[in-house]
């Protein structure tokens, strides 16, 4: 559907070829690399700029090196994802979302699809602050709102 | 301030739906009624004029309250990007999209669809680098291919499963994760577990070749001894002969000896008893000598002198003398007769040779010295003659019956008279006496000397015995050593055969296992390949097969996975006994023992219950698995 509307909306307008249409059209905000100086120290923080992929390939990549770094962070919880092209595609997508202004994302999808860490994965790529409530047995209505309370700040 | 935070909410951490009304309400407005109160809010709102002063208005501008509080809550909505992670799956899903509407129109919905197959075999890909499996690449990428399509497969039996079953079944990337997981445990435990069975397999025969080769060597071994017994039993039997003749020359020696001997002991007694005999008749003419040498030692030469100095010699005195020269084998006159005047006595007698003869043996200075060494060494020239012609002297009386030839009659001549007298008196007696004993002393010289040559033949006898004893104890000492010896070997090779009853007699109590085992180790290799479908087979079933019935567990065991494992030739067991192959009989005996009812299925449950590595769901209306899981952990229960 969303392919075949893509197709129709927008082939004439930018003048893609179908096949682009279909693997091209991926943007997103995070390929700048950070300006590191000699030793090691950040110069200049990477601005998001949010442009096409040049290759899938390579935005993968990318992809795999922010996940590493990831790991690398929270050692004690790895995150062992395969980044096969639907995970990726869902990656950006939440990128895009999140760096939006007022952008809210639902996600659907049965257990285990990899939901909860790609959105992780995606904060840590836009340097978001990452916030899950922590369950336990008397959390409440009332624990929500403290938490979300924390959060307006 | 101003921070980007993303803000994330999952299913699971819905514990009621209140939680979505808020939720809700924040997504829809921003706010939350009742969160902040009034004071706080007034706080908040002046605390943002700065950055709205900034941002904003003028610098001069003076914003209401309202104002700033909307403008911290829409960059609230800005800075604030809400996650919700939900699952299709269910009721609630469609429930929550009615009543908190604001979840989906705030939202931008992302919908994961299922993995497609190329993106679980990415993932298996990714998960099995580094596991070693044992098989080709082309298996192994077919294995990663397989996995992939066996989540699909299963996808579509979910479908098949709801049209004919209506239930629904769901297949997550959890049971993918799971099944690969499974699957690196099950290979590795599996692959190690016949890893060390065909080691201990190998080695066992390996065993039982090195045994029967040292049944081998032990026969090379006892036939050696064997041969080398049966020389030391010749060598002892011939030996035994020898000994057997020698023992019987010995004793037939010692036979001899003993006569020898016996015949010498007794000849000595005889001999012994003649000679004391002699001895004791000798004794008897020693008196008659002493008392002759008593008398010659009586004789002083004073009165032989006195004896002399008789210008006329009484007849006294020529009758002893004349018993004196015959004692001395000297010549005397003739006989003829004449009275002799003794003891004032005239008495016939024969007449005396003082005159022509005698006088002059008297007178004679050696006269004394004479007659003690004719007492001493001649006394036994004495003969019958000289004896026979000295009788009629000693014999002499008077007419009135009174003795001559005594001491007393003597001595009133002279002293010496009486010393001569006597002595002559003893010579006689000593000569008499002597006459019986001297051919007894003979006899028994001879004897001695017959005794001498029997005691040196029995002494010679008795040497060749010690030589033949001699012989006969080397021999023995031969003997002993060499039976010694024999039954050292003996021993030996006795102690050899019982080794080797013993090693025969395991090696063929073994000879079934070994046949076994040989079998076995040739189809290690072949269970070893197989492993890599096996494996995948079981853990599928482990992983996926839980929600369905036992038709359709069947059917997605033998047909959907088999047939797919087929189609992408890997190696695997056309008839996998799929609870032999998870469990063994003994933990399904004890599972029955707990509880658990016997049958396959049940059996397949109670497999997905302990081996899956997630979290079991049991549905059991009847209670059967209630019962045994608390049978198995009573533990846990308390």
């Amino acid at each position: 559907m969303l392919d075949r509307v893509t197709k129709e909306k927008f082939r004439d307008s930018l003048g893609f070829e179908d096949e682009q249409l279909m693997t091209e059209n991926l943007f997103c905000d995070f390929q700048r690399e950070d300006v590191i100086d000699e030793y090691g120290d950040i110069v200049e923080v990477a601005p998001f700029v949010y442009e096409a992929v040049p290759d899938i390939e390579a935005i993968r990549n990318k992809c795999i090196q922010k996940l590493e770094a990831y790991n690398e962070k929270n050692a004690s919880k790895k995150m062992n994802l395969v980044i096969f092209d639907d995970a990726l595609y869902h990656l950006l997508r939440l990128t895009r979302v999140i760096n939006s202004p007022s952008g809210n994302i639902l996600l659907v999808g049965v257990g285990g699809s990899g939901k909860q860490s790609l959105t992780k994965l995606a904060a840590f790529i836009s340097k978001h602050i990452f916030f899950q409530i922590s369950l336990t047995k008397t959390y409440n209505e009332n624990n929500l709102k403290d938490d979300i309370k924390e959060l307006y700040r | 301030m101003g921070n980007q935070v993303t803000f994330i909410m999952t299913d699971a951490e819905i514990k009621s739906e209140s939680f979505l009304e808020a939720i809700n309400s924040m997504l829809a407005t921003g706010e939350i009624p009742g969160l902040i109160p009034k004071d706080e809010k007034d706080v908040i709102s002046l605390e943002c004029k700065a950055v709205w002063q900034k941002e904003v208005g003028s610098k001069g501008a003076d914003p209401s309250m309202l104002t700033l509080w909307i403008y911290f809550i829409n960059r609230v909505k800005d800075c604030l990007h809400t996650v919700l992670a939900f699952s299709p799956v269910g009721n609630k899903f469609r429930e929550r999209s009615q009543k908190f509407p604001s979840l989906f129109s705030q939202c931008s919905i992302d919908w994961f669809l299922p993995w497609p197959e190329d993106a679980l075999v990415a993932v298996s890909q990714k998960f099995l680098t580094g596991f070693k499996i044992d098989c080709t690449p082309e298996i192994l990428t077919n294995l990663e291919k397989h996995m992939g399509k066996c989540h699909d497969l299963v996808t579509e039996v979910c479908e098949i499963y709801f049209q004919r079953m209506r239930r629904h079944v769901y297949v997550t990337p959890k049971s993918y994760l799971s099944f690969i997981d499974l699957y690196k445990d099950v290979y590795k435990v599996k692959y190690d577990g016949i890893d060390v069975e065909e080691a201990n397999i190998v080695s066992g025969l390996e065993k039982l070749a090195e045994a029967s080769q040292g049944v081998e060597q032990l026969k090379v071994d006892l036939r050696k001894e064997e041969v080398k017994l049966k020389e030391a039993s010749d060598v002892t039997d011939k030996l035994l002969k020898e000994l057997e003749i020698e023992n019987k020359k010995a004793k037939e020696k010692a036979d001899e000896v003993a006569i020898v001997a016996e015949n010498c002991i007794n000849q000595r007694n005889q001999i012994m008893a003649e000679k004391e005999q002699a001895d004791r008749d000798l004794q008897a003419a020693i008196p008659y000598l002493r008392k002759a040498e008593a008398a010659v030692n009586s004789i002083k030469p004073a009165d032989i002198n006195e004896l002399k100095g008789m210008r006329q010699a009484v007849d006294t005195t020529r009758l002893i003398m004349d018993t004196v020269h015959i004692l001395f084998q000297r010549s005397v006159d003739q006989v003829k007769l004449k009275n002799l005047y003794i003891l004032k006595q005239e008495i016939p007698f024969v007449c005396d040779s003082y005159d022509n003869h005698t006088k002059n043996t008297l007178t004679s200075p050696n006269f004394l010295k004479d007659l003690f060494e004719f007492s001493e060494k001649e006394k036994d020239n004495i003969n019958e003659e000289t004896v026979e012609l000295l009788q009629p002297y000693i014999d002499l009386k008077t007419p009135k019956d009174e003795d001559v030839f005594v001491g007393a009659v003597a001595k009133k001549s002279s002293s010496a008279l009486e010393g001569m007298c006597v002595w002559a008196a003893a010579m006689s007696d000593y000569y008499k006496q002597s006459k019986i004993v001297k051919p007894k002393l003979i006899l028994l010289e001879k004897k001695m000397a017959e005794l001498k040559e029997a005691e040196d033949n029995l002494a010679a006898a008795e040497n060749e015995l010690a030589d033949v004893t001699a012989l006969k104890e080397k021999l023995r000492k031969k003997f002993d050593s060499q039976m010694a010896e024999k039954n050292a070997l003996q021993e030996r090779a006795a102690k050899t055969r019982k080794k080797m009853d013993q090693a025969n007699r395991l090696i063929n109590s073994l000879q079934d296992n070994k046949e076994r085992w040989i079998k076995s180790a040739n189809e290690f290799k072949s269970l070893k390949q197989r492993l890599v479908g096996d494996v995948a087979k079981a853990c599928a079933f482990v992983s996926y097969c839980g929600p369905f019935n036992s038709e359709f567990r069947g059917k997605l065991l033998d047909e959907y996975f088999h047939n797919d494992i087929i189609s992408k030739e890997m190696p695997v067991s056309e008839d996998l006994a799929l609870t032999e192959f998870l469990v063994d009989q003994a933990t399904v005996g004890q599972w029955n023992l707990e509880g658990l009812p016997p049958d396959e299925l049940s059996v397949q449950n109670g497999i997905m219950v302990t081996r899956s590595s997630r979290f079991p769901l049991m549905i059991d209306p009847q209670g059967q698995a209630i019962h045994w899981i608390k049978t198995r952990e009573p533990i846990l229960e308390q």
